[in-house]
């Protein structure tokens, strides 16, 4: 299926970019996309005409819910730093840092949390559409994306951020 | 602005800059994955048909529509060293294909990773040798495919455990309904992390259909060990910063202070690694991991 290939293509870095806030590791989340592709080659046909894109990070949020490789304690940040585009390890405009802030402190998120906040502000999915993906009720949307923002700007590294973003 | 515009702004902020590493799809391993899955659920079906044509339309209802056992259900063991045995032992459901196997350091408890997908799991799953001689040994992997009490931790991978009578020695693992030997990694390739005292293992689990093998490891001051085991081809990894000697093999080491170190080598025709998790607020130098790795194969 040669537009599959096209899709995957163009997808592939959004896709990414969505699976790295679930996991907050670049190789985790090319492992969770390339599971996902997989899975989502047989129904193509099917999938191609509709709104792939929304349809496969759901899938990403349902597939990384699955994976708990350390059930035994909570997730801690295990994520190598980017590869700096031009090697010599300089962070430009602080790209490094504000990422390892933010890995870091999506990394205290429950899972479920994370997963919501990806789809609901990575994804852009209604809080409706949210809910029907990972198969819970609107209202869970609701307190899971509060209890989640409240972590986030409970966290001085993001609640400097949220402020520099918001003032760029 | 809103704090959600703010926290949606954050997010595309902080995923922007793609490591170059990751930035081509890849669509070979895609394409991979997707007859991998072909494989299996074509050995899924095949059982199911089997199961259909053997025992009457009735029997492949109850395949697909029996509820979720009361009890819990764990992996079974079946410490069976010979095909005579093994087979009085009888079968628990159809056969099922497994994905990958360990064999421990006795060179005799092997173990083969099964499972099946989200919001199902597996009735009474058992592993048993069927057949061996001195090139190969098959292990064949049944159980009855139930609706799953719980989604939430259904679809991850399930071991289950033989026992040979001789050693493996040079033999090939064999999985019993596509005949095709999956990938087999070997504990004797990885350091004896439990004898060192420094590191106890906790439980990890993962995707039911990964071919790759992990383990985890606590140790001191918070921090932790991931091991793996993969197929070369499914290796991707970071810049080489050195290289080391891991026990008898020459590992290469990837990362940085900053984050975590990570050293893979070459073995039996697969790659391993491990990966030194600092304890939260902690580092852990090169020369620190370098001491760190000498004394795990001491």
């Amino acid at each position: 299926m040669d537009d599959f290939d096209a899709y995957v293509a163009v997808a592939w870095p959004r896709l990414l970019r969505s699976a790295w806030v679930l996991t907050g590791d670049w190789h985790r989340a090319e492992d969770l996309v390339q599971t996902v592709l997989a899975r989502a080659y047989g129904r193509w046909p099917r999938l191609r005409d509709g709104a792939p894109d929304a349809y496969l990070r759901t899938m990403l949020a349902t597939t990384y819910l699955t994976w708990w490789r350390r059930r035994s304690r909570n997730e801690i940040p295990t994520d190598p730093l980017p590869d700096r585009p031009d090697g010599l390890g300089r962070d430009v405009n602080g790209q490094v840092e504000m990422q390892e802030a933010m890995r870091r402190a999506l990394a205290l998120l429950p899972r479920q949390q994370r997963a919501v906040l990806m789809l609901r502000f990575h994804a852009d999915l209604t809080e409706a559409d949210t809910a029907r993906a990972l198969g819970i009720g609107v209202g869970t949307v609701k307190s899971y994306t509060a209890r989640a923002l409240a972590t986030l700007r409970d966290n001085p590294s993001v609640r400097g951020l949220l402020t520099e973003e918001a003032q760029r | 602005m809103s704090p959600d515009r703010k926290l949606a702004e954050l997010l595309d902020a902080a995923t922007n800059d793609v490591p170059s590493a990751y930035l081509a799809p890849p669509l070979a391993a895609i394409h991979g994955r997707v007859r991998r899955r072909r494989r299996m659920f074509g050995a899924v079906t095949a059982a199911a048909v089997v199961v259909v044509l053997a025992g009457g339309y009735s029997a492949g209802q109850r395949l697909l529509a029996e509820p979720a056992p009361q009890v819990p259900v764990g992996p079974a063991v079946s410490p069976t060293g010979s095909p005579t045995a093994a087979a009085s032992t009888g079968s628990s459901g159809p056969a099922l294909s497994w994905v990958s196997a360990m064999v421990a350091r006795d060179d005799t408890t092997i173990t083969v990773y099964t499972g099946v997908k989200r919001c199902k799991e597996l009735d009474r799953p058992q592993a048993r040798i069927t057949a061996q001689d001195a090139a190969q040994v098959t292990i064949e992997v049944t159980g009855r495919v139930v609706p799953a009490g719980d989604c939430s931790t259904s679809g991850v991978d399930v071991p289950l455990v033989v026992k040979l009578a001789e050693p493996l020695g040079e033999r090939k693992l064999i999985e019993a309904v596509s005949l095709r030997s999956h990938p087999t990694y070997f504990e004797r390739y990885l350091p004896d992390l439990e004898s060192t005292g420094r590191w106890s293992p906790f439980s990890v689990s993962w995707e039911y259909d990964e071919t790759s093998w992990h383990g985890g490891f606590n140790g001191p001051a918070g921090s932790e060990l991931d091991v793996r085991a993969q197929t070369p081809e499914s290796v991707r990894r970071g810049a080489p910063v050195g290289t080391v000697k891991v026990g008898p093999y020459e590992g290469v080491i990837t990362g940085s202070e900053r984050t975590m170190w990570t050293v893979s080598w070459q073995a039996g025709g697969a790659t391993y690694s491990l990966q030194l998790v600092p304890g939260e607020g902690k580092s852990f130098t090169l020369t620190e991991f370098k001491q760190e790795l000498a004394g795990l194969w001491s």
